[in-house]
């Protein structure tokens, strides 16, 4: 592991803190890595400042000594994007986690950027109002993390992801500067010239780090339809789920989970669902009171026009948390059937569903590898979770081909490998599949315009990038 | 110097004769470009050419109940390009939002001569960084658009407009604040002020399944006297406000502070939003560091300056 110079710790210490500032190794450790945990490597130090001032001062340090600069919220990134693949000072935002605001007349919140996502919601419900985007991970997921992987979620069927929700942001660039993006905390939404805000969401923490956030409230519903539906393939729930988005209704979630999560699930929380079904469709319809009810009978029309065997309306509002309780825990609920597993999501367009998922299970069956699936259905959005072993390198190899296998038809169905946890150190060599070499050349002209010098989460994204030395399977983390 | 290509070929060609003669261009036809539309109805998307006009496109979406929910203000139907580079929007923006949520993914010609494509064709796709932002409002500084992908969503079942007359503009704010806090999702949410008299007139708009424009217009009537109305109140705007895509945006709460210090005459806000077409824009200048970034952003990507200043 490399160290860093006892200067710098001091210097950094200066600005934020001798108590916010961690270099020790033993300390580290909680450090090396994310959500993804087949790479590891700790970072040189981290420290945790508590205004955009002390980011600025710390980025500057960084700047002067050439370290690299990892913005790191939660760490609940499943693509290893906050992964310190050379070292480097991670400037993590734990500390900078307040609500500083809430504008119910003008349905917007200015928040820093370590609040956790659901914290938002939090503050603005009893205005009636909500933030839309909801990862599942949204317990302890930050919005700067979010805003840097811009993030979907069960909902984002109709809400849309976390770029239709943000409506502007500061933030410090690599070389220290601060700059705002895109809508004032008091200003008009609309600002002029090309959507800067815009093209940094998503930039996976390259482009510097945010400091403050505006976000969009929306108002919360005021009634919604939340159903079960049971089938007996897989199939036939895909090709619900198709006929439901092409009939013009627009559920505000569509999510599927099949047999074996089902099993899963059932198991640590006891909901109650039907443990011989194959696959289970949550179907969620939001808006007025008024037009729900024609809504989900028709919903519920395609779902046993697709031989569902039942569909079950959620009769209380704590049914339908529990419901929705299982949903969002799911991944955590897949350590009762392995000691590892690998996340991927692919998306697919929605009318090639039926066909992704018999592909899946063919890929399943060739490399003699449970893959169950939980995931996004109305978006497309797969989240096969190929189960393996570590301690059988075999495993390891084959649940990372089969995956490779997954995320190469996506391409070719004309999707894509992800469509919310992002490329990070995971999907770096698929860039080169979808992208062509001119297209990668833009996308690096962007980073340049952010981050001349490149040192702000380095080694990620764009192929030919460093690997870890220490590319080692370990234990997973519970998710 | 203006270019009118018919291929994709010639208009490679064309920028790179700019560059090397090092004359800029000042603007483009893309009419003679090869024209395209795919729709995939079942997965509600649409890939098309950018010299396609949005009023061509509606019409090949409305057989299958499926619109691109954008509606700039102008006589002759925007094309694509033009709503992308300078992000043109309309009243429905209240309910739908501009043409940035609804942009799956871009090609774009770059200035030098080079075809790039960001994101994709998928409703979600977190896939390298989102270049298609870029574009929009650039004002075909940092390439040509060349084709888009969006997403679609149906045609509402019904879309119902009222209007409610305001004698004064404090007495419209009450009414749009009223209506703000109330229990109802309107797709349009507009104020204007075509007959330059004292009187302002709210324009509402509900859309979705029958029964909730029924229930809400039933909620309307107790706000204020709202009627049955259209949406004629556009085409007085586009013929009585010169340069209708001028705009002022302000935080929608200051809005009829701001509308009080305006100088009298013909103006249409997005109310809900806080913009204002009154045919004059704000002269705000883009804070210095941002400017710092749009200088680099115009060196990468047009660095022998042939498209002209961001
Ligand atoms: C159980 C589980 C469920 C999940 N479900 C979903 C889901 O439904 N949808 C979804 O989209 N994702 C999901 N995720 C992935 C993850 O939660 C998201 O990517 C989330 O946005 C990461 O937020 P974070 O605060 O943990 O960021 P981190 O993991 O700390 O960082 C992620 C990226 O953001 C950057 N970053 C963090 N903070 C900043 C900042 N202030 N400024 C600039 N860059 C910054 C980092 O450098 C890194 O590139 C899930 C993860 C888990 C473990």
């Amino acid at each position: 592991m490399k160290l860093v110079p006892t200067h710098v710790v001091r210097q950094l210490e200066e600005t934020v803190g001798k108590a916010n500032v961690i270099a020790q190794p033993d300390e580290l450790i909680v450090y090396e890595c994310d959500a993804y945990t087949l790479e590891r490597n700790a970072p040189q130090a981290v420290v945790l400042p508590g205004s955009t001032d002390e980011v600025a001062e710390a980025v500057r340090i960084c700047a002067a000594h050439r370290l690299p600069i990892i913005p790191r919220g939660a760490g609940t990134s499943l693509s290893g994007t906050v992964l310190a693949v050379d070292g480097g000072i991670v400037v993590a935002t734990t500390r900078m986690n307040q609500v500083l605001s809430i504008d119910p007349r003008n349905r917007r919140a200015l928040v820093e950027p370590g609040c956790v996502n659901i914290w938002v919601t939090r503050a603005a419900q009893h205005h009636g109002l909500h933030y839309a985007p909801d990862p599942s991970s949204q317990m302890a997921c930050t919005i700067g993390g979010n805003i840097a992987t811009n993030s979907g979620g069960p909902h984002t069927l109709k809400y849309g992801v976390t770029t239709n929700h943000i409506l502007g942001f500061q933030m410090v660039l690599p070389d220290g500067q601060i700059v705002w993006l895109g809508t004032e905390p008091n200003g008009g939404e609309d600002t002029p010239g090309p959507d800067l805000r815009g093209a940094a969401i998503g930039s996976e923490g390259m482009f510097g780090i945010v400091t403050q956030a505006l976000l969009r409230l929306t108002p919360i519903p005021q009634e919604y339809r939340t159903m079960l539906a049971v089938f007996e393939t897989v199939e036939d729930a895909s090709h619900a789920v198709s006929q439901i988005i092409a009939s013009g209704i627009v559920p505000a979630a569509l999510e599927m989970m099949d047999g074996l999560i089902i099993q899963a699930v059932e198991e640590r929380y006891g909901f109650g669902f039907p443990l011989d079904a194959r696959a289970i469709l949550i179907i969620e319809l939001d808006g007025l009171r008024a037009g729900l009810g024609r809504q989900a009978e028709q919903a519920t029309s395609f779902c046993l026009g697709n031989n569902a065997r039942e569909v079950r309306q959620a009769q209380t509002e704590k049914e339908r948390n529990e419901l929705w309780k299982c949903r969002k825990r799911a991944f955590g609920a897949v350590g009762k059937l392995s000691p590892n597993f690998m996340t991927h999501d692919g998306v697919v367009p929605r009318s090639k569903l039926p066909e992704m998922m018999r592909f899946i299970s063919d890929v399943s069956a060739r490399y003699g590898m449970q893959i169950p699936n939980v995931f996004h259905a109305g978006d497309g959005n797969l989240h096969p979770l190929i189960l393996y072993n570590e301690r059988d390198p075999s495993q390891i190899q084959r649940a990372i081909a089969a995956g490779h296998e997954i995320l190469r038809k996506c391409i070719q169905l004309g999707g894509s490998v992800t469509g919310e946890h992002g490329i990070g150190v995971e999907k770096i060599d698929f860039m080169a599949e979808q992208f062509t070499p001119d297209d990668l050349d833009a996308m690096r002209a962007l980073r340049k315009v952010f981050d001349p010098e490149e040192h702000c989460n380095p080694h990620k994204m764009f192929p030919g990038a460093m690997r870890c030395a220490d590319f080692v399977q370990r234990k997973q983390i519970p998710a | 110097m203006t270019i009118h290509p018919t291929s994709i070929e010639e208009l490679a060609d064309a920028l790179h004769s700019a560059a090397a003669s090092g004359k800029q261009i000042s603007g483009w036809e893309l009419s003679s470009l090869p024209r395209s539309i795919v729709h995939h109805a079942s997965d509600l998307t649409v890939t098309l050419t950018s010299n396609v006009h949005l009023a061509e496109l509606q019409s090949k979406l409305a057989p299958h109940r499926q619109w691109l929910p954008i509606d700039p203000l102008s006589e002759i139907s925007p094309t694509i390009e033009q709503i992308l580079s300078s992000n043109l929007s309309g009243p429905r923006r209240y309910g739908f939002g501009t043409i940035r949520e609804h942009i799956l993914g871009v090609t774009v010609m770059l200035a030098n001569g080079r075809v790039i494509h960001s994101g994709g064709q998928v409703v979600k796709n977190v896939a390298g960084f989102d270049l298609c932002k870029l574009f929009i409002g650039s004002r075909g500084n940092l390439g040509i658009i060349l084709e888009a992908t969006f997403k679609l969503r149906p045609f509402p079942e019904s879309e119902k407009l009222f209007a409610c007359q305001c004698s004064s503009l404090s007495e419209a704010d009450a009414v749009i604040n009223t209506l703000i806090s109330a229990p109802i999702a309107p797709v349009i949410l507009d104020l204007h002020n075509l007959s330059s008299s004292n009187h302002w007139q709210i324009v509402i708009g509900l859309a979705g399944a029958t029964e909730d424009v029924a229930w809400q217009a039933a909620i309307l009537q107790s706000v204020g006297e709202f009627k049955a109305s259209n949406d004629h109140y556009l085409d007085a705007a586009i013929r009585q406000i010169p340069n209708i895509n001028a705009t002022h945006s302000v935080l929608p709460s200051q809005l009829c502070q701001v509308l009080a210090l305006l100088p009298k005459g013909p103006v249409l806000v997005h109310a809900g939003n806080g913009i204002i077409r009154n045919g004059t824009t704000d002269t705000v200048p883009v804070a210095s560091s941002v400017s710092g970034l749009l200088k680099r952003l115009k060196s990468e990507f047009d660095p022998v300056d042939i498209f002209g200043r961001l």
